[in-house]
């Protein structure tokens, strides 16, 4: 059983399963990319919610033009029809 | 620094990137990655880094004298120092305050007056996790089954090594030195998998647990007298599904982030609530501490291989203290008993029906047979979840007292039961289920690979409700 769980990956990396690692950094920064713009809102209302301080200033000046370039795109609309739909409570 | 937050992306970032540029120079590439994890860890209170670092020297010393000392007299004392500096640390920090209170309580009760000292003891994070796997090293390069790490870089690199490290799996040093001493050479990364996991975990974390904890779970838990049977029971049911989600989601999270460094990290569960047995259900549940259980205490105890009575007695003090190791509190310990007093139980169906609950059973006959035996593991594995959930062993009890009592339920929504199902059946999700989705993904360009993860993250994080819960095992 211990070997079995541990072999997944290795005949999955012995069968040569997965990318190159520049594939890989690519796919990463498409990932972090994307994801900013589709969270920019939900990051900007965290950040908003953070205490009074330069941590909170930093934030809030870095997430603030993701967050209008997002809105411009209407790449917000998702995030906030999903939490429309979600099960959040107390909104 | 969780998981599921902002920092941690920004922190994982950087990690990704320094990883992959330093993996050609070995040496640079395990002091980025201590430095990283020595960062992860601090962020809670940096205080407790030097526990761990006194932890990584102490036993990479031990590992190196017992590498070099001739006599078995000298190895086996160096082995004893290091056992007795590991769980001396784990028991100051975890049990202390523990054992001073019962100690107090029982001489209250014989009549006995005294004072004790107490101390209020902050207990460090993932410490249960990091001193278990400084003792595996110790106590398997002392059984000669590995050689001791080749620098204490490398060891400490192991022992603090930021995914697994506050809430397991518990990786065991032959697993993982091995890829950290030669450094990352393979080029291909299975980043299919990888975001599968990940984006599993927090699905099951983000959505499933936290929904459950917040509209079902918590309610019931720290009010049992205010519910009846029907709420009652599907609070357990809730909790079951809950910590299973919870911990198995850290895991798959911790076992991608592991992956996309190019490091393989064994896998933990494997639909441990479709076991027909107890040993079923050890086997898939938290595998990384049931086989460091076995391997570390029930074996050299004994094990099996001796008379009937103690083989259960075996199974009773390893399930005793696999317990206690969950927290320094008695209803943990009887969580640990009850599973104890199961698997010894089912040894003894097993001595009485032959066969009983092997997978060797073919037919109609034995295929209701385990169906019915899971129903009946799942069952009394919920009944010893009420013990490890409650916040005594009033509540518990009140909380069981309860069964008995009939009134139209109040907590069984639509979207509560929904989200109770979708946590069951997310036990598909574990082990090799996945593979067709791996591969798919590997097949993928970058650009649909990273877009379609980032639009599926936001889907879950969008879906889970809001704020992030700690997870469940940050408290062992």
């Amino acid at each position: 059983m211990d070997g079995d769980v541990v072999n997944i990956e290795e005949a999955r990396a012995a069968a040569g399963a997965g990318g190159d690692i520049r594939w890989v950094a690519r796919g990463v920064a498409i990932f972090a990319v994307a994801g900013l713009l589709l969270n920019a809102s939900a990051l900007l209302r965290n950040a908003s919610l953070m205490e009074y301080g330069g941590r909170r200033d930093f934030c809030m000046a870095c997430m603030s033009p993701i967050a209008e370039g997002s809105a411009v795109m209407r790449l917000d609309r998702l995030r906030t029809w999903i939490e429309s739909i979600g099960l959040s409570e107390g909104e | 620094m969780l998981f599921p937050t902002t920092v941690f992306a920004v922190f994982f970032l950087c990690v990704f990137t320094g990883s992959w540029l330093l993996c050609k120079r070995p040496t640079l590439w395990k002091l980025y990655l201590l430095a990283c994890s020595y960062v992860f860890y601090g962020w809670w209170d940096w205080r407790f880094l030097s526990l761990i670092i006194a932890c990584s020297l102490v036993n990479h010393a031990a590992a190196l004298g017992m590498a070099r000392c001739a006599t078995s007299r000298s190895r086996r004392l160096l082995l004893v120092l290091a056992l007795v500096f590991d769980l001396g640390v784990l028991g100051f920090f975890k049990y202390y305050s523990f054992f001073v209170l019962s100690a107090y309580t029982a001489m209250h009760r014989l009549g006995l007056s005294c004072s004790l000292p107490l101390l209020d003891v902050i207990l460090p994070v993932g410490i249960s996790f990091f001193t278990f796997q400084a003792m595996s090293y110790v106590i398997d390069v002392y059984r000669k089954e590995i050689e001791p790490a080749e620098s204490t870089l490398a060891f400490s690199t192991y022992l603090a090594f930021f995914p697994q490290l506050v809430a397991g799996p518990i990786v065991r040093a032959r697993v993982l030195l091995p890829q950290l001493t030669g450094g990352v050479r393979r080029h291909q990364i299975d980043a299919g998998r990888a975001s599968t996991l990940i984006l599993t975990g927090l699905f099951k974390k983000v959505v499933i647990a936290n929904a459950l904890a917040q509209r079902l779970v918590d309610p019931v838990f720290e009010d049992p007298s205010a519910f009846a049977a029907p709420d009652i029971l599907l609070g357990v049911y809730g909790y079951a599904v809950q910590i299973y989600c919870d911990f198995s989601a850290y895991s798959d999270i911790a076992i991608g982030v592991a992956l996309l460094l190019g490091i393989r990290f064994p896998v933990n569960f494997d639909a441990p609530y479709l076991a027909s047995s107890f040993r079923g259900f050890w086997q898939r549940w938290h595998i990384s501490l049931s086989t460091w259980l076995r391997d570390y205490l029930y074996i050299p105890l004994g094990g099996s291989r001796c008379s009937r009575l103690r083989g259960y007695r075996n199974l009773l003090i390893t399930f005793l203290l696999g317990g206690l190791w969950h927290g320094a509190q008695w209803r943990f310990v009887a969580w640990g008993a009850l599973h104890g007093v199961y698997l010894a139980g089912e040894r003894a169906l097993r001595t009485v029906v032959p066969g009983w609950g092997t997978r060797a059973d073919r037919g109609v006959l034995q295929t209701a047979g385990r169906l019915a035996g899971g129903v009946v593991v799942f069952h009394l594995v919920c009944l010893s979840w009420v013990f490890f959930r409650s916040e005594s062993f009033g509540d518990a009890w009140i909380l069981l007292g309860r069964l008995g009592e009939w009134r139209p339920a109040t907590l069984w929504t639509v979207p509560v039961l929904g989200v109770l199902i979708v946590g069951f059946a997310a036990q598909g999700l574990d082990g090799r289920r996945m593979a067709p989705v791996w591969n798919w993904l590997n097949r993928q360009s970058f650009l649909l690979h990273g877009g379609l993860v980032a639009l599926i993250l936001t889907i879950i994080l969008g879906l889970g409700p809001r704020g992030v819960a700690p997870f469940i095992y940050f408290q062992f």
